[in-house]
């Protein structure tokens, strides 16, 4: 009687780690992404601190049958890893003039390297992971480093601060919607525009 | 690092794009707001609307 007990706990301890491991899988990046369609889904991180990512970088749950709408896509999930596009309606056609709306791949990178943040990549890995070529790879996470968005200690890369990763998806969801919003810029105008004396200011810091 | 004032016009671009600056904005905040230096309270040339920048992702 008393293994038999012993026996049931047992197996509610199991049950309990598979649960676990379980969830815990669900919440981390389990495969990398693999086409600008798949990015939209890309777990952004392991906690709540990610959450002012945007739309399309943070993950929605894996589940076969998911209807996704990411941009002006629609997409189904057809199983864990795969996820087949579906047509547009064609009042959405006759409106849209583009449909090509792939994330930046320096966006691509930094959510694979944040998603994958208790890890650090060499660039194989990270073109590799993402389906990006490794030589645009090389190119975009120096770019990147110059930015303290990732941290290089060769060959070896890796996300860069938090808060200045967040602030960086802040500030490139900003300028998307101000562009969306209000049109884009004519930044030579502005110049163009501007007074080619020195501002008050200038003149008192001498 | 540039230290920027109230009044100021800076520029800044998507940080994921190679275009290295897109829109204009004004800075707002002075010695007196926290993290001068380091973050700006800005705004948008067209849109009343007040945003916060953190000063690395302002290109000039």
């Amino acid at each position: 009687m008393v293994h038999k007990e012993a026996f049931r706990q047992q197996s509610i301890k199991n049950q309990l780690q598979t649960l676990m491991l379980e969830s815990s899988k669900s919440t981390k990046l389990s495969h990398p992404v693999a086409s600008h369609r798949d990015s939209a889904y890309v777990p952004c991180g392991q906690d709540g601190r990610w959450s002012l990512l945007p739309e399309e970088d943070v993950c929605a749950p894996r589940r076969a049958g998911r209807m996704i709408q990411a941009g002006k896509h629609t997409y189904r999930q057809t199983s864990k890893q795969e996820v087949v596009t579906m047509p547009i309606d064609i009042d959405t056609f006759e409106h849209e003039d583009q449909f090509d709306e792939s994330p930046p791949h320096a966006k691509q990178i930094v959510a694979f390297l944040a998603a994958n943040s208790d890890q650090a990549f060499q660039r194989g890995e990270i073109a590799d992971a993402t389906g990006i070529d490794p030589n645009t790879v090389s190119s975009v996470l120096s770019r990147l480093k110059d930015r303290n968005l990732v941290r290089h200690k060769p060959p070896y890369w890796a996300i860069g601060d938090r808060d200045r990763v967040t602030a960086a998806f802040d500030l490139s969801q900003d300028i998307r919607t101000f562009n969306e919003q209000l049109g884009e810029e004519e930044m030579d105008a502005w110049r163009s525009a501007g007074n080619d004396e020195a501002h008050p200011s200038d003149e008192r810091n001498k | 690092m540039t230290e920027y004032e109230r009044g100021d016009v800076i520029e800044a671009g998507d940080p994921f794009t190679q275009e290295p600056a897109s829109r204009p904005f004004v800075i707002i905040n002075t010695e007196s707001h926290p993290f001068d230096g380091e973050q700006y309270v800005v705004t948008h040339a067209d849109d009343p609307n007040v945003v916060r920048r953190d000063a690395a992702c302002i290109t000039r």
